[in-house]
């Protein structure tokens, strides 16, 4: 089950956690939503610093770090609120920190043991963080708070360091944790936010419609709504694809023909994908479904930035392999080739053809 | 698991190699400390997720392995009963009996994963 329909079918328990977290409980009554709703703003920022400074005054530490939490992700990237935000969190952590390891340490739970790894991860104990994350991984699996704390923690590094192996353990988490309890309040705002620094507000859009019914005073929901309504939307559902064009910061050209046809193999299909993953040319007889093009550009992207990350050096070529066919895949630097058959005693013709195909392509 | 694992990394021309849930959760990690655990997982569950998504969407169905190959070396993908192990070589393993042994130690591992959720 992919990312964005983990969320969709909810939980029997969605109520109950679909609105009000186990933190988050709206900031004060409705006389303050407009109010709320006008520091999320495009010019909001210096307003949101001086209630968050209105609410230490009054000793509501936990309202004030709601709601900067709120105005850092709305208004990323926020250098002076981020720099507030983790001062604030700092204070807020130190001071419950001595409870939080009496709970997680005497009546352990995965509860109890993802809050502390919260806390430690937003003090900079990155491995303690890790070690209690996953210590609640492991007390109970099936609890959505241990993938939680993992993925929050990787969201935070994603958002302040724009760091990709951390965006894509986010998303792992993430999937995770909604594929657990589906409506889970906290999940949905997690993925609304990396949905909205991977620029697509429609996905984030319907991952809020839940949120705003059950908690429309929310400042993180406001935020998140605020955002989602500003941003341009996006022209894919695919994950991977807004990650590329995150990490890219470019997208296919999908209005584009095929400007070349590659000679066809004597068995399977052909296509031609250039490094900016848009379709280049194909053979006669290959599919040139939106869908096949999507998968096999993402294919493309993925490959050409994983395996330098990886530590395996620049992409060469692939293998997949499948009881009803294989499909193959070679690059030349310049562009990818890829191969499908239907059956798998082509393999060898296949990646010879791709291989004479991607030299004569260099020479031309 | 673990046991299996270090006698994988013993074929000649394996670097490490570790088993991961679906997901992309490891479950049981031998690489070395060349290789980061966390960034092999991300790419490693990412690239799967992608071409999976390719080959079916050709007809193929889910693929049961793939091998991915860099300049500098390779990344074999192979289903193991709900779970996915991953090998990392040295380049152009893909060429020699390497392969086989990687596919019988996968074997042996889907043995043991089957016992544990029958």
């Amino acid at each position: 089950m992919g990312i964005i329909d983990a969320w969709k079918s909810k939980s029997r328990n969605s109520k109950s956690s679909g609105g009000t977290s186990r933190r988050e409980k709206p900031l004060s009554g409705n006389r303050h939503k407009d109010r709320l709703a006008a520091l999320f703003h495009s010019d909001g920022r210096k307003d949101l610093l001086s209630w968050v400074g209105q609410l230490e005054a009054r000793s509501e530490s936990e309202a004030a770090l709601r709601l900067l939490r709120a105005g850092v992700v709305r208004f990323h990237p926020w250098p002076q609120g981020e720099e507030q935000l983790a001062t604030l969190e700092k204070k807020q952590f130190r001071w419950n920190l001595p409870e939080l390891q009496d709970a997680a340490e005497n009546q352990f739970d995965a509860l109890s043991a993802s809050r502390l790894a919260d806390a430690l991860d937003c003090l900079g104990d990155r491995a303690g963080a890790q070690l209690w994350a996953r210590a609640a991984i492991e007390e109970d699996p099936c609890h959505p708070e241990g993938y939680l704390a993992v993925a929050r923690a990787h969201l935070r590094k994603f958002r302040e360091k724009s760091d990709a192996v951390a965006g894509l353990g986010a998303l792992r988490y993430l999937t995770k944790a909604c594929q657990l309890r589906p409506g889970h309040g906290e999940c949905l705002r997690d993925l609304a936010t990396m949905l909205l620094l991977l620029k697509a507000p429609k996905a984030a859009g319907k991952v809020l419609q839940p949120l705003i019914k059950a908690a429309p005073r929310d400042p993180m929901v406001l935020a998140l709504t605020t955002l989602a309504k500003e941003l341009p939307a996006e022209n894919t559902s695919n994950i991977q694809e807004l990650f590329l064009r995150w990490e890219t910061g470019s997208e296919p050209n999908r209005a584009l023909s095929p400007a070349r046809v590659l000679p066809s193999p004597p068995v399977g299909q052909l296509w031609e994908i250039d490094n900016n993953r848009t379709l280049v040319a194909t053979c006669d007889s290959a599919s040139r479904d939106d869908k096949t093009i999507e998968y096999l550009s993402v294919v493309s992207g993925t490959l050409m930035s994983a395996l330098p990350q990886m530590g395996i050096g620049e992409f060469v070529r692939f293998t997949s392999r499948s009881r009803g066919g294989i499909l193959l895949g070679q690059s030349d630097g310049e562009s990818s080739y890829f191969g499908h058959s239907q059956r798998g005693s082509h393999e060898e013709s296949l990646h010879r053809f791709l291989n004479n195909l991607g030299d004569k392509e260099t020479s031309r | 698991m673990k046991q299996i694992l270090q006698g994988l990394n013993e074929v000649p021309g394996v670097l490490g190699s570790m088993v991961m849930t679906e997901d992309g959760m490891v479950v049981c990690s031998a690489l070395s400390s060349s290789f980061d655990g966390e960034v092999v997982a991300a790419f490693a569950s990412n690239a799967r997720l992608c071409i999976g998504k390719a080959a079916v969407q050709c007809g193929d169905g889910i693929p049961h392995e793939m091998v991915l190959e860099g300049e500098e070396g390779s990344l074999i993908l192979l289903d193991i009963e709900d779970a996915t192990l991953v090998v990392i070589t040295h380049a152009g393993l893909e060429l020699n009996t390497g392969m086989l042994e990687i596919r019988s130690l996968a074997r042996k591992l889907r043995g043991i994963l089957e016992i544990q959720t029958s």
